[in-house]
């Protein structure tokens, strides 16, 4: 199903040029990357999905809603985590937070209460109390999902949600993200730059480029990069990697986790997998994943905008696909 | 720190609850009370409302000083009872009260307001009101209840327990008939409150719409507030459609005016004529609040215009 729908939307400020020009596009259900250089027009197709901006021409629903009509129904369903660093002024964690809850028409005792989980979810439980200004950056992208979480919203808009976070609060953040649609049935529209973090979470992307859309492709779609596997393992690692060296696979990227070690490793094309899974067997390694890995979102997303859009990307196929979860091998 | 700690619960729930309006004033009807300023000033209100209240017991109850009252107040051809000294001795008071205390109020309404719409501005917390199923006009609306809410407790509230005290001090059995002959008094309070509430508010709501500093909407109020006084004295001496026109741009002073013109009618010493000069020179109370209206309407359309037009992404 589309959560949203576009039909030739054309948004223009005064006498300016269009920031959104006769735009068509569908955004299903998961985690959609909503992708464009600055300018492309993502701001303006965010404002007008959330009936902000209701003077455009054309078409668009969300949630099945209209967005001129039904504006106030959309927002209640709908969450958004702003780019910008915004807060309450003068004001704690959970008060803000419930208060916004209370804009949204929760009762008093309902957004408080709701308030409390969804800052302890997003890992604020202990800084509740504490006056927004004196929350860190981490802290503030934290403060910013909870408001945008209080009323339970279908779809959340996340305007670089990782912005400002370190490394390990990047991955808690995008882990948190990924569940929300997986277990809680969210669905998101993340905007971002960051191409990797999309390609980490995100089931598809829609492009825009001056104002244009220039489709909507699902990440499972992305050509396969001849002869490079992800490779997922548990066991001794460091005589499977002199073996791998030996018959010249390449280890690209290693990347350790609770669960075992995850590598990237690429090999002669002609050979396919078959000596990765010998070696392995033959050094006691236990793999519990080998995948051919695709060409990166980076690779696309440049072909997208400089006007070579990948072939094998034309429709979004209605089924859904979570993309690279660690658990298919 | 953990994310996840807890998991995520659905929410079930209503969305049944109070109007965003009485939400948003709330907010900032709590945040403005709060304000340092707020405690400073109201404290000195409640020092002045306390020696006020004093003073109006000792003229109404002390009957050596109700005698030497009647002598000051009573004109020398008219029959005088106690209730007419009541009358004037409190629009006197009222005048002398406001005077003062509509300054204060103005200052309150500098201090406390001026982050009222530019604190949103200043921490973008606009477009996190606005991406809720809100309206803009609620959004001012809520916004624009918080000043007069909180001048009520120092603009309306003394008024009205003077007026009641009157009431109360009067012989047995005239307390009712007392208040309900002057019901003038009572609309006098509610006037200036209004006009000073409605004037304030707007003065804030537009300052505090157009800048995210304080500062400088302080900078800029203060201007106003005590610019204006000036240019309205200044107006008294003039005469024509100057004297017309500037004796009315003072928020401050049009706020009382209302007490000012009964306070003058109370006065035996001034002839027709005087007083016809009088009302000359005066602020018109009817002015007054056709001038605080208008500002309240230019300061609510600031606001609902940045209301409109704030971007939620950036």
């Amino acid at each position: 199903m589309a959560i949203v729908e576009i039909r030739g939307l054309t948004k223009a400020y005064g006498r300016r040029p269009p920031a959104l020009r006769d735009v068509t596009l569908e955004i299903h259900e998961g985690v959609t990357g909503l992708l464009g250089p600055n300018g492309a027009g993502k701001s303006t197709l965010i404002q007008c999905v959330l009936g902000l901006l209701p003077d455009f021409q054309g078409d668009a629903k969300v949630l099945g809603l209209d967005a001129r009509r039904d504006r106030r129904e959309i927002r209640r369903r709908v969450g958004f985590m702003p780019e910008f660093d915004a807060y309450l002024p003068e004001t704690t964690g959970i008060k803000a937070v419930r208060f916004l809850g209370q804009l949204t028409g929760m009762p008093y005792n309902h957004a408080l209460r709701r308030a409390h989980e969804v800052l302890f979810h997003v890992g604020l439980g202990e800084a509740v109390y504490r006056d927004v200004r004196e929350y860190s950056t981490g802290m503030r992208q934290r403060f910013k999902l909870a408001q945008a979480l209080v009323h339970d919203p279908e779809l959340l808009f996340l305007d670089e949600p990782l912005a400002g976070l370190d490394p390990k609060g990047r991955e808690e953040l995008l882990k948190l993200i990924r569940r929300l649609a997986d277990r809680h049935g969210k669905h998101i529209i993340w905007s971002s730059h960051i191409l990797p973090e999309v390609q980490k979470v995100a089931d598809s992307i829609t492009v825009l480029k001056e104002g244009r859309s220039e489709g909507t492709y699902r990440l499972e779609e992305f050509a396969p990069r001849d002869g490079v596997y992800s490779i997922a393992f548990d066991g001794e690692s460091p005589d499977f990697r002199a073996a791998l060296d030996a018959q010249d696979i390449r280890v690209l990227a290693t990347d350790g986790g609770e669960s075992g070690d995850a590598w990237t490793v690429a090999l002669d094309p002609e050979l396919g997998s078959a000596p990765i899974f010998q070696l392995a067997g033959e050094h006691g390694v236990r793999l519990r994943r080998v995948k051919p890995v695709s060409e990166s979102l980076e690779d696309v997303f440049m072909r997208i905008l400089g006007g070579h859009a990948p072939s094998a990307q034309s429709a979004v196929s209605e089924e859904s696909h979570h993309f690279e979860t660690g658990e298919d091998a | 720190m953990a994310v996840y700690a807890r998991g995520y619960r659905p929410y079930e729930g209503s969305f049944g609850g109070r109007s965003p309006v009485m939400a948003i004033f709330g907010q900032g009807f709590r945040n403005a009370i709060r304000t340092r300023s707020f405690k400073i000033l109201g404290v000195l209100v409640l020092i002045f409302y306390v020696i006020f209240t004093i003073q109006m017991y000792v003229m109404l109850n002390i009957e050596e000083v109700v005698s030497e009252g009647f002598s000051r107040f009573a004109n020398r051809n008219e029959p005088f009872d106690f209730a007419t000294y009541t009358t004037r001795y409190l629009k006197q008071a009222l005048m002398g009260f406001y005077g003062f205390v509509a300054t204060v109020g103005a200052l309150i309404s500098m201090l406390a307001g001026a982050g009222i719409v530019a604190d949103d501005l200043r921490t973008r917390a606009l477009p996190l009101y606005l991406v809720r199923p809100i309206r803009p006009i609620e959004y001012v609306l809520g916004k624009a209840l918080v000043l007069p809410a909180v001048l009520a407790i120092v603009l309306l509230s003394p008024g009205l327990t003077f007026y009641l005290f009157a009431g109360l001090w009067q012989p047995d059995g005239t307390t009712n008939e007392w208040l309900g002959n002057n019901v003038d008094i009572l609309g006098n309070v509610i006037h200036s409150y209004l006009v000073a509430s409605f004037g304030f508010t707007g003065l804030m709501l537009f300052l505090s719409a157009r800048t995210p500093r304080r500062g400088t909407v302080m900078a800029i109020a203060a201007a106003v507030y005590f610019g204006g006084a000036m240019m309205a004295g200044l107006g008294s001496e003039l005469r024509g459609v100057a004297q017309q026109a500037l004796k009315h741009v003072s928020l401050i002073v049009n706020s009382v005016s209302a007490h000012v013109m009964a306070e003058a009618e109370t006065d035996r010493w001034r002839n027709e004529a005087q007083m016809e000069r009088f009302r000359e020179e005066a602020p018109s109370p009817t002015i007054g609040m056709v001038v605080a209206i208008a500002v309240l309407l230019i300061g609510a359309y600031a606001v609902y215009r940045r209301a409109r037009s704030t971007e939620v992404s950036e």
